[in-house]
């Protein structure tokens, strides 16, 4: 009896040790894949942030920050950093600005630095429309989409990679493969964009952050719609997104899967009267 | 007997070791829903560096955990397989009048490196160039700003409609 059972043990074990070798090399590659994405260690996150910090320097060489003294700037770096704190990358201290421009947009750089235009804050009429704005562009950080674009590590061999070749230590060769794709990295911001499912990708995290830390998420169509309708040329809004129309159709299909079209959340408009539109 | 023992310990080793998968919570707080759906009720918070036992997963979307003996379901934005790593606010030796003279050296390099090595045949034309230019100066303003965690809390909870 006892001899069956444990025949009957043994066999089972066998089975299930046969099933989980079966799955495992697709599991391996899907694991392997994703550590690749999400295990990065300290080096890579120092990598990140050296790198979003000389595109953000560009950035503030093309287009002039609005004063960091100014209420305003306060006010926008309340709505972004009170968000960002529901975004899965506590590593990284988010910062945001105002930059003069006539385009309506916004920016992002690995690191965590998000510049909204002075156009695109003068088209919003509630903080729910800021507050979608920035989490788009928190999303293009939390999910490291230029990272992953030009494969910034820190702790690999690649020409890319090094923080020590970055501050002058290393190779000149390094050191400008680095800086090509610090220019490259400003190249897609301003003129090529997002990977096409980069950007879907940012409107769907972005309407979740807006659901989490308890905004409107219909404040994202809405404000896409507006701006898309002011602006007279339509590069402005859409060169580093794919077609609006296209981008909407996909924000009201994830709305209505997950639930979130049925949502109230806050507008906030007093409070963004107050800071911004009555300057 | 023994043999039965030590199978049956091994079985139950084998399936405990591949059913067992945690999250971790990466933002600063996280709600945990009764059903996948942000429309769902909320049936608690957890807060970050908290470690949920995981029992499935939806559209990529959204897990079902049990936390403290609750299940309920979590949205993926604010987890992830490994725990947060402390935050990274200075970067170590880094200071401006560095970058500053990095951002020097590095026109100097691209000009000897591209025309030694042929990188990049347009490195030296577009040196110089609006375009080009690097603020520190401001990107240094933004860096030296700081806003409490309180002051945030508060901000969220003081919305009007």
């Amino acid at each position: 009896m006892m001899r069956t059972l444990s025949r009957t043990l043994f066999c089972a074990w066998l089975g299930l040790f046969a099933v989980e070798a079966a799955a495992a090399p697709e599991q391996f590659h899907r694991r392997a894949h994703q550590l690749q994405h999400e295990a990065a260690d300290e080096s890579d996150i120092q990598a990140e942030i050296r790198f979003g910090r000389d595109i953000a320097a560009r950035i503030l060489g093309r287009l002039q920050i609005e004063s960091p003294e100014s209420p305003r700037h306060r006010y926008v770096n309340l709505v972004g950093r009170s968000l960002a704190g529901f975004a899965n990358r506590p590593e990284l201290e988010f910062r945001f600005a105002i930059v003069r421009s006539e385009a309506i947009t916004a920016y992002s750089t690995p690191g965590g630095y998000v510049f909204v235009t002075s156009a695109a804050l003068d088209a919003m009429t509630d903080e729910a429309e800021l507050a979608a704005v920035l989490a788009h562009e928190i999303a293009h950080v939390s999910a490291r989409h230029i990272v992953k674009a030009f494969n910034i590590r820190g702790n690999d061999d690649a020409a890319l990679s090094g923080v020590a070749r970055l501050v002058g230590a290393g190779q000149d060769t390094g050191r400008v493969a680095f800086f090509q794709a610090v220019d490259n990295a400003v190249k897609l911001l301003f003129e090529t964009g997002y990977r096409h499912q980069d950007e879907l990708e940012a409107d769907r995290l972005a309407l979740m952050l807006l659901a989490a830390s308890g905004y409107d998420p219909q404040a994202l169509p809405r404000f896409l719609q507006r701006a898309q309708a002011l602006s007279q040329d339509p590069v402005h809004v859409s060169s580093s997104h794919p077609a609006t129309a296209q981008r909407l159709s996909a924000i009201a299909q994830f709305m209505e899967e997950e639930g979130l079209s049925a949502l109230t959340g806050s507008h906030a408009t007093q409070r963004f009267q107050q800071h911004v539109q009555t300057l | 007997m023994k043999r039965f023992v030590l199978l049956l310990g091994l079985l139950l080793t084998t399936t405990g070791a591949s059913a067992e998968q945690y999250l971790y919570i990466l933002s600063a707080k996280a709600k945990l829903m009764a059903a996948p759906s942000f429309n769902s009720a909320t049936i608690g918070q957890v807060s970050k560096g908290e470690r949920l036992l995981t029992l499935e997963k939806r559209n990529n979307r959204w897990f079902k955990v049990e936390y403290k003996g609750k299940q309920g379901w979590i949205s993926r934005l604010a987890v992830s397989a490994h725990p947060p790593v402390r935050r990274a606010t200075r970067l170590a030796g880094l200071d401006d009048e560095r970058l500053l003279n990095n951002a020097r050296r590095r026109a100097s390099s691209v000009a000897t490196t591209a025309a030694v090595r042929g990188l990049r045949d347009d490195s030296r034309s577009r040196l110089g160039q609006a375009d080009n230019r690097q603020d520190y100066h401001s990107l240094a303003l933004l860096e030296a700003e700081h806003y409490s965690d309180a002051e945030l809390s508060h901000f969220l909870v003081t919305r009007d409609d």
